[in-house]
């Protein structure tokens, strides 16, 4: 497939790639929150939420999961980070012309100013991933938007 | 005869042990309670109170069931009832208001979201009147601001607020019968006393029954008409406040209450012998709970399982019961003695200021004060005296100790050892010879010992660093300590984990005593402790204190306990003295209105 | 010593992390003893070839030379093991360090490593690694030293972490006040109790870093054929994947189940240290 191919032959070509990716981040993202929910099902307020007369799925869906996937959303952007840089092997099986391949022949031919570039774009969406976790952290714990009364 | 509201009968539970026998954590419970009255569950650590009051809830953490007996409320068997009947029942006619109202509140949403959430599961009124119900029930615990109240976060309240936002969502469902786990602990002591009004007039107000469970006799006899107590599992004890308070039976309970300091009390608190069981760990089912601890203990109680008997006032659980009643088990506790301090000061304290700012330099330039949070402190401590620091949280007790300690710089004023030493350095600049004069002993037992570290390596380290010892005179030191604290030698070889709270207590201070100091800084060392226990803590700080005329700068936020330990005492409030006087005479005659109101909250 | 054969117990007390520690000791007994126990000669090219598949002489076929797979893949995991074990020692004890060390100084120094580890890891490593590779070599030591100093960097903040949640307890405020010094506090009070998460945490990087070295072995940038490597091993024969699976099969197998292995060691590593809360004792 050429570089600059119509978008729908690149979604066509795209699939088996992006599905190896995506399986090993679920794997990840699985126990990551797994372990995450089993922390939060332990704590006080939802044995309270129990001993309220709460429906399990209520409680589970509006109050253990927001908690459970706080922690959980810094790691994931993490580990996207470490995919992005983890695509080249993906990109080589496939024989898919992306970023990856591309840094991956242009440190062969040691082109450094294309390897410069690329390093700086990669880097690039790792800062903006850790911006946009930032901000679902905000969004979902209300603990960093307003001042605490305990000291 | 009135049908009773809940009825316990024959409550056992526990898990299955590793050995395929049962192990009970709650055994062969009965009780009952009316309409509209109120019993208190009391005891100590391990006994058992908050399973059974979560039990009458129909639940059980896991790994725990109902091994044996029933629990009737307004005729049904919580733990027969199918899930959704349970969840119309939880938080409607039977509500539990929680230990620690700040984390039993989900942090991510709104207090309105969850008030809200409890009026649409057990409340009948249509959605429009929801908030303006929600503001009736703040006003009913004495919420000021309400609205305001409703729009924050759990996090943003205090302590008392979210106490008290507990006690409102509990009520929303108006139920018949209240469950209480220890509601006011952590709290400040005038916000107890407030907390523990209001229930009272709740209880009056709409005849709501109630079941509170505490370790704290006083609170209890503020709410409680009945009083059951717990030991190891099993009730011990039962009858009307009164009755029990005035003339206990039970060698437990008449040792419990003999444990408990009091203000203006002319003899120490007793120590009851031995140790409190761990839950669960007893080793046969046979005899009684208390045997090993009983000072009236005779062959058979070891080996036959005692009767609940019905007394004219009372039950009591106990195979002596005649020879309980007809005795007073209890000796007259040692009197308390005025002891002279030595001529010599061993701490002086002048002018202390602490602030836990830290302003840029910019801000200094321009002269900027920084806010001091204890300011103008001045004492004493002279050898073999023992100070007392009370006050509130907030008021600057800690933060004193700290700085003396080193681990607080103070911004102003002067500190002074032996005459010799100058205190107002932080530990790093100290000389060694200093650092050993002045030992630390902390508030929570479970984290002031590494628990990666055997209590013999936890001793040495001390006389390691201090003195030069050889080889073997270090490990007689060693085993010298233990004796001190009355702990038994064996125990070199021990984890802090195979420990109880008292026992890592008396580490704690054996840890201080290696340092063979002149000053011992206590930070709350008996708060986080069993009234029972506290009490041996307190003999064994008067016994080391006579022995080798150690000083003592004691921190705490009970009252009744500095009176009984301390010679002198410093009242604190926001960082100020307020007064200042021998124990005695403070507390029996108290200047300060600061210290009147302090005084007055002691139940 | 204690302490492992403490660990060792754990791990062996549950049926998953038998099974998976007896795949690691096979791996490494493998890796040690396997140029005495293989049946041909790495490099060997078979003189009659009739048959690529598995046979009576060569149990894992021939790849695309016409190896002995069988061989290649029993010799495949040395350098991987080798480089990846010195380096995640290497990684967890320079991170595992600077971690504690940020975590218990707090201030200033600990501003600087979070920002230092905050910038390394917006780096894309693949690309430094191949970088460091293509301009100095691919010797044991400059992946052993590669390998090391960038997973260290994940170390650091895990250490970090453990030890905030240590260094407010009132043992290490204890040792302070009794005057020890830094180093003093660091290796007697924290250490020990931060040691069980770094002990899981080093497996875990085992297993990733093993992966990365396949990966830069599969690239052409790890391993200088003819030197057995499952990654290269894999490399070289996907193409006739249809037609021959078992030159890329075997190696697979091979790498796959030393990561799962390592995985199942450290997970029953982590339950029988109680850092696994999904089992709870009643009470």
């Amino acid at each position: 497939m050429r570089a600059d191919a119509p978008l729908l032959e690149v979604l066509s070509k795209i699939i088996l790639p992006v599905m190896t990716l995506t399986l090993v981040m679920v794997a990840h993202i699985m126990r990551m929150v797994r372990t995450s929910m089993i922390d939060v099902l332990a704590s006080d307020f939802v044995q309270m939420g129990q001993l309220k007369g709460l429906p399990r799925l209520r409680l589970v869906v509006m109050h253990a999961l927001p908690n459970a996937l706080l922690p959980a959303i810094n790691l994931i952007a993490l580990n996207i980070a470490w995919l992005i840089g983890g695509v080249l092997v993906v990109e080589v099986v496939f024989n898919y012309p992306g970023i990856g391949r591309l840094s991956v022949n242009a440190i062969s031919d040691r082109d450094f100013p294309l390897v410069q570039a690329i390093a700086l774009l990669m880097a690039s969406i790792y800062v903006a991933l850790n911006l946009i976790a930032d901000l679902l952290s905000l969004l979902l714990n209300p603990k960093l938007r307003t001042q605490s009364l305990q000291s | 005869m009135s049908e009773s509201l809940l009825s316990i009968e024959n409550l056992t539970i526990g898990y299955p042990g590793s050995d395929g026998r049962e192990v009970p954590i709650v055994h062969d419970v009965n009780l009952t309670l009316a309409a509209g009255d109120t019993l208190g569950l009391v005891g100590e650590s391990g006994c058992g109170k908050s399973t059974l009051l979560l039990a009458i809830m129909g639940y059980y953490k896991t790994g725990l069931s109902r091994l044996n007996g029933s629990v009737t409320f307004q005729g049904e068997d919580p733990g027969e009832l199918a899930a959704h009947q349970l969840q119309l029942l939880r938080g409607g006619r039977m509500a539990l208001i929680p230990q620690n109202a700040g984390q039993a509140l989900t942090p991510t949403l709104r207090i309105e979201a969850q008030m809200f959430e409890a009026l649409s599961l057990h409340a009948n009124i249509a959605p429009a009147h929801w908030n303006a119900r929600c503001i009736e029930l703040f006003e009913r615990v004495r919420l000021p601001t309400p609205e305001q109240i409703l729009t924050r976060y759990p996090h943003e309240l205090s302590g008392g607020q979210q106490q008290r936002v507990a006690i409102a969502m509990a009520l929303a469902g108006e139920p018949d019968l209240l469950l209480l786990d220890e509601p006011t602990t952590g709290l400040d002591v005038t916000t107890q006393a407030h907390v523990l009004e209001l229930l009272q007039k709740i209880s009056a107000e709409s005849n709501t029954a109630m079941v509170y469970v505490s370790h704290d006799i006083g609170v209890i006899s503020t709410v409680c008409r009945q009083i059951a107590i717990m030991y190891a599992g099993e009730v011990v004890e039962k009858g009307s406040r009164e009755v029990l308070l005035e003339s206990p039976v039970h060698p437990y309970t008449q040792g419990l209450l003999a444990s408990i300091p009091h203000l203006h009390q002319q003899t120490l608190p007793q120590a009851i012998e031995g140790m409190l069981p761990q839950p669960g760990k007893r080793g046969s089912m046979a005899g009684c709970v208390y045997a090993e601890r009983c000072p009236l203990v005779e062959q058979h109680c070891r080996e036959m399982t005692p009767l609940t008997r019905q007394l004219l006032d009372r039950e009591v659980k106990c195979n002596l019961v005649e020879a309980a009643v007809s005795q007073d088990l209890i000796r007259p506790g040692l009197e308390i003695v005025t002891v002279e301090p030595g001529e010599n000061t061993v701490l002086e304290v002048e002018g202390l200021g602490v602030s836990y700012e830290r302003p840029s330099l910019f801000r200094k330039l321009r002269g900027h004060e920084p806010t001091l949070t204890t300011r103008d402190i001045s004492f004493r401590i002279r050898r073999g005296e023992i100070l007392g620091l009370v006050g509130e949280s907030g008021s600057g007790k800690s933060t004193i100790l700290k700085t003396v300690a080193g681990l607080q710089r103070p911004y102003q004023g002067r500190i002074t050892l032996l005459d010799e030493h100058d205190l107002a350095l932080p530990v790093e600049s100290r000389h060694r010879e200093c650092l050993r004069k002045v030992q630390l002993v902390f508030q929570n037992p479970d984290a002031s010992l590494n628990p990666r570290k055997t209590i013999e390596e936890i001793l040495r380290r001390p006389v390691e660093l201090y003195f030069d010892f050889e080889r073997g005179a270090i490990e007689d030191e060693v085993d010298a300590l233990l004796e001190r604290v009355n702990l038994p030698v064996s125990y070199r070889r021990r984890f802090p984990a195979q420990l109880s709270g008292g026992e890592k207590q008396r580490v704690a201070i054996a840890r201080a005593l290696a340092a063979k100091p002149d000053l011992i800084l206590c930070d709350e060392i008996t708060s986080a402790l069993d009234v029972s226990v506290q009490a041996s803590i307190i003999k064994l700080l008067l016994v080391l204190r006579s022995e080798s005329d150690l000083s003592l700068l004691f921190v705490s936020h009970d009252l009744a306990v500095v009176e009984t330990l301390c010679d002198e005492v410093i009242v604190l409030q926001k960082g100020e003295i307020r007064e200042a006087g021998a124990a005695a005479a403070v507390f029996r005659n108290p200047q300060h209105a600061y210290t009147r109101s302090l005084l007055d909250s002691v139940l | 010593m204690n302490i492992l054969r403490e660990i060792l117990e754990g791990v062996l007390a549950s049926r998953s992390g038998k099974i998976g520690f007896s795949i690691v000791i096979f791996h490494l007994v493998m890796a040690v003893a396997s140029p005495w126990i293989v049946p041909y000669e790495f490099n060997a090219q078979a003189e009659v070839i009739d048959h690529i598949g598995p046979s009576l002489q060569h149990w894992a076929g021939l790849d695309t030379l016409g190896r002995d797979v069988l061989t290649r893949t029993m010799l495949g995991g040395r350098e991987a093991i080798l480089v990846t074990l010195f380096g995640t020692f290497l990684a967890v004890t320079w991170g595992g360090f600077f971690g504690i060390l940020a975590g218990f100084l707090g201030g200033r120094f600990d501003e600087l490593i979070m920002r230092s580890v905050d910038i390394f890891l917006a780096i894309p490593w693949m690309i430094f690694l191949l970088l460091v590779i293509a301009s100095f070599g691919n010797g044991a030591h400059v992946m052993i030293f590669t390998l090391g100093f960038f997973y260290g960097i994940g170390v650091v903040r895990l250490a970090r972490a453990a030890t905030l949640e240590i260094v407010v307890k009132d043992y290490v405020l204890a040792a302070r006040a009794r005057g020890e010094g830094t180093l003093s506090v660091i290796f007697r009070e924290i250490l020990p109790n931060v040691r069980d998460v770094l002990m899981v945490e080093s497996a875990m990087r085992w297993s990733w870093m093993l992966l990365a070295f396949s990966a830069l072995s599969f690239l052409g940038f790890g391993v200088t054929p003819p030197t057995p490597d499952w990654g290269l091993m894999i490399a070289n024969s996907r193409i006739y994947l249809p037609l021959a699976p078992w030159p890329v099969l075997v190696p697979m197998i091979a790498l796959s189940s030393l990561i799962i292995g390592i995985n199942l060691t450290a997970d029953a590593m982590a339950k029988s240290m109680g850092l696994d809360k999904t089992t709870r004792t009643p009470v």
